[in-house]
């Protein structure tokens, strides 16, 4: 289903979003087949994929009604009703990401209005306040908290709760992973130089991703934030292995259980970029410069396999530390 | 500017179907009440003839003596599986009195469709169930809950319980607060002015289905519901992945009708020059009974959200056309409910 | 790994031997979630000292998530507990979260959204933690017929799920222990009901046995002998009754001796506690740390 909004002369246009990417609940990776059923969420509407380098689908959209506050940095009041769009992805029949996000619109009414009004407009949300684009988009990414006054998360979340109630998973769990969030707000405006900023917050689950783009790259830009997403739940996935593979050495337990499932099912989808619109590509590569994804990714596959290594040499001589002393 | 999520290359092909200006519901009926006598249906033609031509006369006064108009009966023989109906008869039989009557009447009927094709549709006889498509799961996908005030997407919402509410419901008095003097409190209509109409309509029941040996729910579809995806047939804004679903079958000059109900095509185009089945807009002769019947039909369709692809698709040809159409695809039907005399 | 916590009675010590065993398995390295699901009386907060959650949350608690949806909050312990043994755990350990109770509890929704509901938020779990400890109420509870209906259900069917079934050291505790497991309506014949294998689930049950009496405290070798004997043979009474009951050594998890601390207060007992201040025994940490490690432990759970 596409998401149209109809003519927006107002100026610069806000659409927030949150991705949540976790393990698809099964033990191996799920053949492409499978992928494509499991996604078959909405009856007579088709599922997307494309193969290469990995493969990728997408579920078809659905909406959520609200009609709620919204969050602005400055705490300014802000109110919107309409309807949020969400969907799932599965990448490479292993990582299961659900993404939602609305276009925050100004409402020509200060009144909420029929309701097939907000449904000929899929994913907008009108706001009947008198608000600006940045406060909105700046306030939804400080808006993480407990209780958000708009939880696309929640939205996402039961995405992923629906896709994986699929009847032939095995919801087997071939190696530990967090689910991780990432919230992400865009400013479309056509004067506007193309900019990805990504900030770590203190919640160690949460990233914020703000984006400024030119109005016509909507769609690239939210196919950016999930592919960024993906990414950054690899590095966190793969952080967290190393972690406990750490600890397992530390208390006399064998680390490899712990790595080569990782290193045999994350490792290939590693893959910046690939799903990514050329034109957003400019984001990715600032953000290799700064802070360095792939970079560290090598990094950490590289400790990785030293430790499976060292293990590997451990058990063929015997168990003995090595090098022998 | 326009907003769009999701990228060109993306976007399923949304294949199109012929379109007439106007199509006109000439009746609705049960099954059974045709297989016993012809007299219903000859009152029902009786009193919608005279709208059937002065609707199609108005059309052809707007665009042109060349404007598209079609005519259309829809009979009634959905059954649940544990509903007791009568054993039908040969569909040729009906099929034929349909048509005869109709001459008798001054008009020719163009279309029968059966209504539970609205369920599970068919474009050619014969097509086994496991082949046929589930419209009714397609419309039902397509529900929307209206929010209350205040839902931020947190909680999801009322689950699938097979009603549809236009506001919110009324408590139940052991879930309004405790030891009120009077826990009664009213339902609510969503953005009301002053008053409320309150509606709540059952889309469908879920029964438990042992045909398989094991419980399997299943849903049972109200006659509202399938009326609403007939509605949706024709403005011809239903498709499964892209493509038309429920497609009139030529029933030419030889006709070889399958002697069983659930063996017939969704739609049967009886008439070998009818325009186009699904229209711009529809129009429907109804007894006067089928207005709560036709109230929820229009409550289901504001709640649905349509593929925006094919409002686009439609919208364009209309353009083409210079037919100007409403947005709302409740506003593009319009009935006379018919009395006694 | 889930480990669902219950036991026939109330005030068997349920709450704090199994929080303490949650503790023990983080120290152990692992990342461990403990679940309130004791909607009568969640008392996991206090017991890990975390002020806000002292009986429970106010809002965002496994209560409200199951009767409407709303995301339960996570409480990271290292970060959340009052007690400074709970902030300061060993870098070895893994990461310890409380999932609590909602403080008022409550009616639930329309029943049959609870078990998908319950599925989706254990899936969850399993995926980001070793070992999630499920406090169930005491008794035939509706929480414990939930956790045999959702662990009955072919979604859960690869998830490893062990049931301990705490009791005192009394004839009354181990009769009534007995009558949850297998007696009518018990849990065996509850899961029965829901789709377990009867063998197997019976395979997945271990009793705990808590505040147990050292006979070999000086309270009795150093008191008057004829009390000592006399416990004596209390002592292998009950082993018998226990014995006859299904409750003997091939289905016991552990014994908790009884603590001294933990007559006083519901806490978790840290290394500290033991070795620092010395208020506590090391043979009840010596306990906890045993039943944590058998948890996972294959032979333990071999078939009987
Ligand atoms: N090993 C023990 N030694 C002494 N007291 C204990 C021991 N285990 C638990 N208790 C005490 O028993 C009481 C009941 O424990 P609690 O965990 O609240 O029980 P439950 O959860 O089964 O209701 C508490 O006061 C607790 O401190
Ligand atoms: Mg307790």
């Amino acid at each position: 289903m596409n998401a149209v909004a109809p003519s927006a002369e107002q100026g610069p246009l806000v659409v927030v979003g949150e991705i949540r990417t976790c393990l698809v609940q099964n033990f191996a990776a799920l053949p492409d087949n499978f992928v494509g059923q499991m996604l078959k969420v909405v009856p007579g509407q088709p599922v997307y994929s494309s193969k290469r380098p990995v493969s990728h689908a997408t579920s078809p959209d659905r909406l959520t009604g609200l009609d709620c506050a919204l969050a602005s940095y400055s705490r300014r009041k802000a109110h919107g009703c309409g309807t949020a769009l969400s969907h799932a992805t599965v990448t490479g029949g292993r990582i299961l990401q659900g993404s939602a996000r609305a276009c925050l619109l100004p409402a020509g009414a200060d009144q909420r209005r029929a309701w097939r009004h907000y449904l000929a407009r899929p994913g907008v949300v009108e706001i009947t306040t008198r608000a600006d684009p940045d406060d909105l988009a700046e306030g939804f990414l400080a808006d993480h908290g407990r209780d958000p006054a708009l939880d696309l998360g929640a939205i996402s979340e039961r995405v992923i709760d629906e896709v994986q109630s699929w009847r032939r998973l095995d919801h087997g769990t071939p190696l530990r992973a967090r689910r991780t969030r990432v919230l992400w707000a865009a400013v479309l405006d056509s004067e506007i130089k193309p900019s990805a900023r990504i900030t770590l917050e203190r919640d160690e689950k949460v990233r914020t991703v703000r984006i400024n783009a030119s109005p016509g790259d909507l769609p690239r830009a939210m196919r950016f934030c999930e592919d960024l997403a993906l990414h950054d739940w690899l590095l966190t996935t793969v952080s967290l292995a190393l972690s406990q593979a750490d600890r397992a050495s530390a208390l006399g337990r064998d680390p490899v259980e712990l790595l080569q499932p990782v290193v045999d099912q994350l490792v290939p989808l590693w893959t910046p970029g690939a799903h990514v619109d050329p034109v957003m590509l400019p984001l990715w590569t600032g953000l290799e410069r700064h802070p360095g994804f792939t970079h560290q990714w090598q990094l950490l596959v590289a400790r990785m396999r030293d430790k499976i290594a060292y293990r590997m040499i451990q058990l063929r001589d015997g168990g003995r530390p090595w090098p022998a002393t | 500017m326009d907003v769009v999520f999701r990228e060109k290359s993306d976007t399923p092909q949304i294949e199109e179907v012929a379109l007439s200006h106007l199509s006109i519901e000439v009746g609705h009926l049960y099954r059974e009440d045709l297989e016993d006598s012809d007299e219903r249906l000859r009152e029902q033609f009786r009193r919608a003839a005279p709208w059937i031509e002065t609707a199609a006369r108005t059309v052809k006064s707007r665009h042109g003596g060349k404007a598209r108009v079609s005519t259309c009966f829809l009979v009634d023989d959905y059954t649940p599986a544990d509903s007791q109906r009568k054993p039908a008869g040969p569909p040729s039989q009906i099929v034929e009195m349909l048509v005869e009557t109709a001459r008798s009447q001054g008009f020719t009927l163009d279309y029968i469709v059966r209504e539970s094709g609205c369920a599970l549709s068919a474009d050619k006889p014969g097509v086994e169930p496991s082949a046929q498509v589930d419209l009714a799961d397609i419309v039902a996908g397509m529900i929307v809950a209206e929010p209350d005030a205040g839902d931020n997407g947190s909680r999801p919402p009322t689950a699938d319980s097979g009603w549809l509410a236009n506001g919110k419901r009324a408590p139940k008095p052991d879930e309004s607060a405790a030891m009120a003097p009077n826990p009664w409190q009213p339902p609510e209509e969503y953005g009301r002015r002053n008053h409320s109409i309150f509606v709540d309509v059952e889309l469908w029941a879920k029964v438990e289905d042992w045909t398989s040996g094991a419980a399997l729910l299943r849903r049972d579809f109200s006659c509202a519901f399938l009326a609403a995806v007939w509605q949706l047939m024709r403005l011809g804004m239903l498709r499964n992945e892209g493509k038309p679903v429920a497609q009139p079958y030529r029933l030419g000059t030889d006709p070889n009708l399958p002697a069983e109900w659930p063996d017939l095509p969704t739609v049967l185009q009886v008439n070998e020059r009818a325009a186009p089945f699904s229209a711009y807009r529809a129009f429907s002769l109804l007894p006067h009974w089928y207005l709560p019947t036709e109230h929820a039909v229009r409550h289901i369709l504001e709640h649905l959200s349509l593929d925006a692809a094919i409002v686009r698709q439609i919208a364009a040809r209309a353009a083409n056309e210079r037919i100007t159409l409403p947005e709302s695809v409740t506003e593009r039907l319009g009935y006379v409910f018919l009395d006694e005399c | 790994m889930l480990i669902f916590a219950t036991s026939d009675k109330g005030g068997t010590g349920r709450s704090v031997t199994g929080c303490n065993i949650a503790y023990r398995r983080a120290l152990q390295g692992e990342d461990v979630a403990y679940l309130d699901f004791d909607f009568g009386s969640p008392t996991a907060g206090a017991i890990f000292d975390i002020p806000d959650a002292e009986r429970g949350v106010s809002d965002r608690g496994l209560h409200s998530y199951l009767r409407s949806g709303l995301e339960p909050v996570e409480l990271d312990i290292a970060t959340e507990s009052n007690r400074e043994s709970l902030r300061d755990m060993p870098p070895s350990s893994g990461r310890l979260v409380l999932v609590p109770g909602d403080r008022g509890g409550g009616e639930f929704g329309r029943s049959q959204e609870l078990v998908p509901r319950c599925i989706s938020l254990f899936n969850r779990l399993e995926q980001e933690y070793a070992v999630s400890v499920i406090d169930l109420s005491a008794g035939r509870s509706y929480a414990a017929d939930l956790a045999l209906a959702v662990t009955g259900d072919e979604r859960m069917r690869q998830v490893t799920s062990r049931w301990l079934v705490f009791h005192r050291w009394t004839r009354q505790h181990i009769i009534a222990a007995n009558g949850l497991v297998f007696g009518e309506n018990g849990i065996l014949e509850a899961g029965k009901l829901h789709g377990h294998d009867p063998q197997r689930l019976r395979d997945s049950i271990r009793f705990v046995r808590t505040a147990v009496v050292n006979l070999e405290a000086p309270q009795f070798t150093m008191g008057r002998p004829a009390q000592e004997a006399w416990s004596r043979v209390c002592n292998n009474d009950l082993k018998e009754l226990a014995a006859r009951n299904g409750l003997g050594l091939s289905t016991l998890l552990g014994e908790v001796p009884l603590d001294p601390v933990l007559q006083w207060r519901e806490q978790i007992i840290s290394d500290a506690d033991v070795v620092v201040s010395k208020i506590a025994n090391p043979a009840t940490v010596e306990a906890f740390d045993a039943i944590a490690a058998r948890l996972s432990e294959d032979s333990t759970w071999e078939g009987l």
